[in-house]
């Protein structure tokens, strides 16, 4: 690039900040702030928790930064004014970017001076913290120039880009908040679309992941996003300037996304106002009664910002309006209606590959046929008592949550596809209001059956091992702690461990120990609850893992008997 | 120079310019005229570069107008409504188009501050006929081959509309610049413009030399004699006032004056038609919007 171009695109970098200037100012002012005022300020919380909030910092600001050096777009003055300059508009992408970058390394420098000067964190380290958060910020650039690029007015580009940044997961999150609340069993933990917005897995997790790998698509998503914000910025029609879209097919897209988003977010507020709390989810006649008027509202407003007017009844838009709902009702009350069959649904046994089941007391995976097959009939079970119960199994609508107990199927299919359910159920047939649930009900006999094989309780110990024989549990380590309930004494050492385990496999075979407790009153002196912790593999640093809570007898039980003997367990 | 060549450019379903074709020459200064919604704006973004049409081709000296940098550095505009970046001065602006065009031309520029005489502050701050004049100002700087003007004049007072002609007219003798310019004012352009171009509803209706169009239609004004009216001629009006005939000729002024004397009125003048007169009587039954715009 000649001298010149290089003077002209220095101009741009600083006629840009001149109009930006408080925006970088407070930018600066808030990371520095940051940096300094961190009471958990070590090399660790640099790249862990300061990181964190940073970054999602970083991010805004890198969205917020695209959106105000594209302004001139939505304007037609200023958009043709520069079209009619000698410059292509790659040149201008360029020193938009340019810009950016500036205004971005202009805040962050002295957020770096402030690491250097206050603790003994290595330069190195960072440096690798400026690298992240510019990555971050790079991530909310890309999405920013996209959604500029599409846009015709400031409101059409900031709607937008809240779609990118949190449309995928937000919409899958609530979508699957919809579905668990309508078709019984579904469960809503899958949270494939977390990985397509790094905003919100930024923001939920206490730590900032220093995963390369995971930084490395990061980047790669948004030179992709950065490519196609030109494609479309090079394609862009000056005539549309001021329209809500500039290319025309995209208003309808926004308009559908902002009507679902919209419309869930809303009728989830509604039933959270309703129920002080998520718990309303789970009752399927007011998650109807909230979530159809939201999404009419929602397509109300959302016809009022795509066509920027507030005259929306007419009767062309009403046709349509009037389509789009009883489309989303009539899925809504397919989904009630259990149409798509996806209640009754049990994978057949030769698609499954394993099975998990977990409950409030253990987490088991299993590969055995006859394993699994016992996992199915439970599954079966839950079904059939959905059927003949004409109250609501599902609904968690419970004071005490003694009263209630919950579990968890995940089927792992031969293709790698995974299948959840999850279904509560009412324990004591004396709570009014309920559906009975007694002790002799065929879901307890079956789960009291399939717990106390001794199989299960070796699935528990090795979660995910395949073949959990004791000792090979022991040998992977996967012991964190164990020792009685209220107990802060925990048992040591290799020796002791291994001894515990082996009476633990005898007393599962003598039936004097079990993982679920069935019809033991969970109070009684005769028995004692020993848990055990499992350690999460590659995760030291992280403390808790998943417990698992089993029932030992007090009496006749090796186990009692070797805890006694090492001072664990008192002598009642 | 400039070459337009069976331009269409659609809104959506709307056609803005439908199949033009239109050629400026070089040095000279074409005026483009026609009712309000004709597409004259259209034609001229097209012509900068700023819309892409539709199908079509527009060049400037052979080479294509859209996303060419280099060609778009011979060519200047000042639009309708004038961009200027927020809060920027003269000062500022000269310093951005010293950039942009390598034929910025700083004494030029400097000479121009005399003429001008525009304040120092925010151009923001500047009255319309002010921002025009500083457009002017940059835009001759720029000391461009092709200016591309869209009602140029429209602010600025009696006086500075004059000296603005003059500048730009003194530019196109001395340095051949080439002249597009839009204006509802056909008598102003009468003055400056030697081709002319009607657009109507986005098709181009004429396209002609102005003087050639003057020296083929004459006005004659007559009393008939015994032998009656002339013989022999295109006669495109009619007019009478008490015994005194007028009729709108087409030919040239021997021609008809060759004819009438054969007749030998009392009394017979051969007068020049205006613009206005050209295009009402050259169009005949064309629609009723070109009558307003011309009458």
């Amino acid at each position: 690039m000649k001298f010149g171009s290089w003077c002209s695109k220095g101009q741009a970098i600083l006629r840009n900040l001149r109009r930006f200037w408080p925006v970088v100012l407070g930018m600066a002012a808030i990371l520095t702030w940051r940096c300094m005022t961190d009471s958990l300020y070590s090399a660790d919380s640099l790249l862990y928790r300061t990181g964190r909030d940073a970054g999602v910092w970083l991010t805004i600001y890198g969205f917020f930064s695209a959106l105000l050096l594209m302004g001139d777009l939505f304007d037609t003055r200023y958009a043709h004014g520069s079209q009619g300059f000698p410059s292509t508009r790659e040149a201008r992408f360029l020193d938009i970017l340019l810009s950016a970058l500036v205004m971005v390394l202009l805040p962050l420098i002295p957020a770096f001076v402030v690491n250097l000067v206050r603790t003994d964190i290595a330069t190195g380290t960072s440096m690798l913290w400026v690298g992240a958060m510019i990555i971050f910020w790079f991530y909310g650039l890309s999405l920013g120039l996209l959604a500029s690029s599409v846009s015709g007015t400031v409101v059409a580009s900031i709607l937008t880009g809240v779609i990118l940044l949190v449309g995928p997961d937000l919409l899958e999150t609530l979508l699957r908040t919809l579905v668990r609340g309508l078709v019984a069993g579904t469960n809503h933990h899958l949270r494939g679309a977390r990985a397509l917005c790094p905003l919100i897995a930024l923001r939920e997790s206490d730590y900032l992941d220093p995963n390369w790998a995971y930084m490395g698509w990061v980047i790669l998503g948004s030179l992709v996003l950065t490519l196609l914000a030109l494609v479309l910025y090079k394609k862009r029609p000056l005539e549309r300037t001021g329209m809500f879209m500039v290319f025309p097919g995209m208003k309808a897209v926004i308009k559908v996304l902002a009507t679902l988003m919209g419309g869930l977010v809303l009728g989830l507020i509604l039933l959270i106002l309703q129920f002080d709390g998520l718990y309303g989810v789970e009752n399927p006649g007011a998650t109807l009664a909230w979530v159809i008027p939201s999404f009419a509202i929602a397509l109300i407003v959302a016809e009022m910002i795509t066509e920027q007017t507030m005259r929306v009844f007419r009767r062309k838009n009403l046709l349509s309006m009037g389509l789009s709902l009883a489309a989303v009702v009539g899925l809504v009350f397919a989904l009630h209606l259990d149409v798509f069959g996806l209640e009754t649904y049990v994978p057949k046994s030769e698609q499954i590959s394993s099975v998990s089941l977990k409950t409030a007391y253990a987490t088991a995976t299993v590969s055995d046929p006859e394993n699994v097959a016992q996992v199915m009939a439970l599954h079966q079970c839950y079904i059939d008592y959905m059927d003949a119960d004409t109250s609501n199994p599902r609904s968690a609508l419970f004071e005490d949550y003694r009263h209630y107990s919950s579990v968890e199927l995940c089927y792992t299919l031969n293709s790698g596809r995974k299948v959840y359910r999850r279904y509560n159920l009412m324990l004591e047939e004396s709570h009014e209001g309920y559906a009975p649930g007694g002790q002799n009900h065929p879901i307890y006999e079956t789960m009291y059956t399939l717990y106390n094989d001794p199989d299960w309780l070796y699935c528990a110990l090795g979660t995910e091992e395949e073949d959990p024989e004791l000792r090979r549990v022991l040998a992977a380590g996967n012991i964190s702690s164990v020792g009685p309930e209220y107990s802060s004494k925990s048992l040591e050492g290799q020796n002791n461990l291994l001894l515990l385990l082996q009476a633990m496999e005898e007393d599962m075979a003598a039936g004097k120990l079990w993982l679920y407790p069935g019809g033991i009153n969970e109070y009684s002196q005769d028995h004692f609850r020993l848990y055990i912790r499992l350690k999460i593999p590659n995760e030291e640093h992280i403390a808790r893992g998943p417990d698992l809570t089993i029932w030992v007898s007090r009496r006749g039980s090796a186990t009692a008997t070797l805890l006694r003997s090492l001072n664990l367990l008192d002598n009642t | 120079m400039l070459e337009l060549k069976n331009v269409t450019k659609c809104f959506d379903q709307f056609v803005a310019l439908d199949q033009v074709s239109l050629h400026v020459p070089k040095g000279s200064v074409y005026g483009l005229v026609g009712p309000n919604g004709a597409g004259k704006s259209t034609l001229l973004r097209c012509a900068m570069g700023i819309y892409r049409p539709t199908s079509g081709e527009i060049t400037l000296e052979g080479e294509q107008i859209w996303e060419n940098p280099k060609v778009k550095a011979r060519m200047t505009q000042i639009p309708d409504d004038i961009f200027y970046y927020p809060n920027s001065t003269m000062k500022d602006m000269a310093l951005l188009y010293r950039q942009m065009y390598p034929t910025f031309d700083r004494a030029l520029y400097a000479q121009l501050d005399e003429v001008f005489r525009l304040p120092k502050g925010a151009i923001r701050r500047f009255s319309k006929g002010m921002q025009k004049q500083a457009a002017f100002q940059l835009a001759i700087a720029t000391r461009p081959e092709m200016l591309i003007l869209d009602e140029p004049v429209d602010g600025l007072d009696p006086v500075m509309r004059r000296q603005v002609w003059q500048i730009l007219l003194d530019s196109v003798a001395k340095n051949k610049l080439t002249v597009l310019v839009s204006s509802h004012n056909l008598r102003e352009l009468e003055d400056v413009c030697d081709h002319v171009g009607i657009l109507d509803r986005g098709k181009v209706l004429l396209e002609r030399n102005l003087s050639g169009l003057q020296e083929n239609m004459v006005k004659l004004q007559y009393s008939p004699g015994e032998k009656g009216e002339p013989q022999g001629l295109d006669i495109l009006h009619r007019g009478q006032v008490g015994k005194l005939e007028t009729l709108v000729i087409r030919g040239s002024a021997e021609m008809v004056e060759a004819k009438v004397r054969m007749v030998a009125p009392p009394y017979y003048e051969i007068l020049p038609l205006s613009l206005e007169e050209i295009f009402i009587y050259e169009l005949g039954g064309v629609s009723d919007e070109i009558r307003k715009l011309v009458l």
